[in-house]
């Protein structure tokens, strides 16, 4: 129902404003803060009005540290991350949407329990995983067997470190599966008819169905794997191997006495932040429908 | 591309513990156009998809060109299907639609194309080749559903419902379209629907299920004029045939309120019978016919629908006089002998020998 009263149009106006101020002031701040000298923030807090250090806040960020390289682990890791998840996602959701098993359910809801589970909270579990992946294997086997290898493999301080255990997704297969849900089901038999086995199916008839929610949990899988600051904080310790949210908090002092320089904090921020909003202006025509589930 | 006679032998299909289908024994000949006609949740629809292989039997066997194809998958037993909601792939245009099976299938380009071109050409879509489904209207859809099962030429079509989701024009054009269609093609053809008209105007042949059993099946005359069972007779026809509680006694029928028929057969001892007339057969104005009170009259343009009351039991009949009628007049019902049929009230089966006379 469409509402045409003049005070409820007005209010509607007015919390549309408070939200865009919300969601851009601090946007602006950081911009603001990003181009006034460092003195100038110390002096006065966060600058609300724009000055004209912009540039060379940003080339002092550029010099200070190797942001081209954060940038380009960052990039990395949140491809695989997208890549990897939206595979997982969309074909654990296939099978449990449509294969007949008595364990589907189990499955499911399985998956769906990992919900409670997020990277923070099993980040230690996670650690000892990633700094040797056979560690569990060496276990059972020693268990079983008695037999100990001396194998092992360290995952930290890699691209695979950084980027599997942010793989597995509830959500992704939650959102591929209420999406396959509302496949008619004559779609699978029409293929079944035509000669097409399950993989055909899934390859030639769902995945074209499923492009907007593709795009949809790419983007969101590609902005929290860009701003993710705990796991590769935890998982990397070579320099070479940080990521860009890392890279905006070595802005920050380490050491007592040092006094912090907010201006190059937000002027990193400001690059960190362009991946992201290219990423968001290329998909959001399929994103907003991915998410309201309107592609179809 | 000819046809192949199925065999269906004592299926059983239940879901949960309701059984759909209840050692059901049917045989479909090779290039017949069948029509499984029933009320919803008949089991024609689980009939249907147990023949394709779509859903397994629990019991029973189904042969298809004398093959026995109960334990195999749905690619390999031969049959193209139209559903009910058509089911086209809604990101690819009318001919990836319909080239898909054959791109499956292996074939080579040249020859899916002439195929796609033959099945637009037969069903007039060559128009719409590269438009999607979204694009098109339920018409369309609906050829282009059929256009993608005989381009496949399988030895079995098999129709679900196909027509329900069209209106009323549209589906008297398609019902004659897909009777011309499968005279061109012979591939032996089951149509489900629960539209006896479909099943009148389409059929060579009628099987009629209730309840997951096969109550009758013949050909649409013979389920119009001879049918088996008092179910048949009141599914088949618009408005059904009528069905009135009387006596047979002696020589004789007795409608309460309406007064005695005399009957070609003798009852040897006096037993309740139901006579079932069709609503056209009944003459109207028969001096001395069977007394009724008039109700309502029906104005469809080509002819009327009386409705009457015989005693508590209410008759149809119909007149294609413009005699004049006013509400509750008396009329003389006239039920010609050879119109009449009699069925068993404890069973609902035909009762053997038919014919009965207006008292004189």
């Amino acid at each position: 129902m469409i509402e045409r009263h003049p005070v409820l149009k007005l209010l509607t106006l007015l919390l549309l404003m408070l939200s865009l101020v919300f969601a851009l002031g601090p946007l602006y701040l950081a911009l603001c803060s990003a181009s006034v000298t460092s003195r100038q923030i110390l002096l006065h807090g966060l600058a609300l009005a724009p000055g004209g250090h912009l540039l060379e806040n940003l080339a002092a960020v550029l010099h200070r540290a190797d942001i081209g390289h954060m940038l380009l682990n960052s990039l990395v890791v949140a491809l695989i991350v997208v890549a990897g998840k939206l595979a997982l996602a969309s074909t654990s959701a296939f099978a449990v949407v449509y294969f007949r098993s008595r364990m589907r359910h189990v499955v499911f809801w399985g998956i769906f329990a990992t919900l409670l589970l997020p990277l923070e909270v099993r980040i230690v579990p996670t650690y000892a995983v990633a700094s040797d992946l056979l560690e569990p294997l060496r276990a059972v086997l020693a268990a079983c067997t008695g037999l100990h290898l001396r194998v092992s493999l360290n995952l930290l301080d890699s691209y695979a470190g950084l980027s599997l255990p942010l793989m597995a997704s509830a959500t992704g297969t939650f959102l591929f599966r209420q999406f396959y849900l509302t496949v008619p089901a004559e779609l699978a038999e029409a293929a079944r008819m035509d000669g097409a086995g399950a993989w055909r199916f899934f390859v030639d008839i769902l995945l074209p169905l499923s492009k907007a929610n593709f795009a949809a949990l790419g983007t969101i899988v590609f902005l929290t794997t860009w701003k993710d600051y705990m796991w590769p904080l935890v998982a990397t310790s070579r320099p070479e191997m940080r990521t860009i949210a890392l890279g905006i908090a070595s802005f920050l002092p380490t050491e007592t006495g040092q006094p912090p320089e907010w201006n190059l904090v937000m002027a990193a921020a400001l690059i960190a932040l362009a991946p992201p909003l290219l990423v968001i202006g290329l998909t959001q025509r399929w994103f907003v429908r991915g998410v309201t589930g309107a592609g179809k | 591309m000819s046809g192949a006679a199925i065999q269906v032998r004592g299926l059983c299909k239940r879901y949960g513990q309701r059984a759909v289908i209840d050692r059901l024994d049917l045989e479909f000949a090779a290039g017949a156009f069948t029509v499984v006609l029933g009320a919803s949740g008949c089991g024609k629809s689980t009939l249907l998809r147990v023949i394709a292989g779509l859903e397994e039997a629990e019991h029973g066997t189904v042969s298809i060109g004398g093959a026995d194809v109960t334990r195999m998958a749905p690619q390999d037993r031969g049959c193209a299907m139209v559903f009910q909601n058509y089911a086209l792939y809604p990101h690819m245009s009318v001919r990836d639609n319909i080239g898909y099976a054959l791109k499956l299938a292996g074939l080579e380009r040249a020859e899916r194309e002439r195929r796609i071109g033959e099945a637009a050409q037969l069903l007039g879509l060559r128009d719409l080749l590269e438009r999607k489904p979204a694009q098109l209207s339920g018409g369309q859809r609906q050829r282009v559903a059929i256009g993608r099962a005989i381009a496949r030429r399988q030895r079995v079509l098999l129709f679900d419902e196909p027509l329900s989701n069209l209106d009323a024009k549209l589906r008297h054009d398609m019902r004659v379209e897909l009777r011309r269609l499968h005279d061109e093609i012979g591939a032996t053809t089951i149509f489900v629907t629960h539209d006896q008209v479909e099943a009148m105007t389409l059929a060579d042949r009628v099987v009629l299920l209730n309840q997951g059993r096969v109550e009758q099946a013949d050909t649409p005359m013979a389920l119009y004029h001879q049918p088996r069972t008092a179910y048949v007779a009141g599914f088949i026809g618009t408005p059904p045939m009528n069905m009135l509680d009387a006596w047979h006694e002696g020589d004789h029928a007795v409608i309460e309120h309406g007064g005695r028929l005399r009957m070609r057969q003798h009852a040897g001892q006096a037993m309740p019978v139901v006579l079932g007339i069709r609503p056209e057969a009944i003459v109207l104005d028969v001096p001395g016919g069977i007394a009724a009170t008039l109700e309502a009259v029906e104005d469809l343009g080509s002819h009327r629908v009386v409705y009457a009351r015989i005693g508590g039991q209410r008759v149809l009949a119909i007149d294609s006089s413009r005699r004049p009628y006013r509400p509750g007049e008396m009329l003389c019902l006239g039920f010609p002998p050879a119109a009449i049929r009699r069925f068993d009230p404890a069973t609902g089966e035909r009762l053997p020998g038919d014919g009965a006379e207006t008292a004189a």
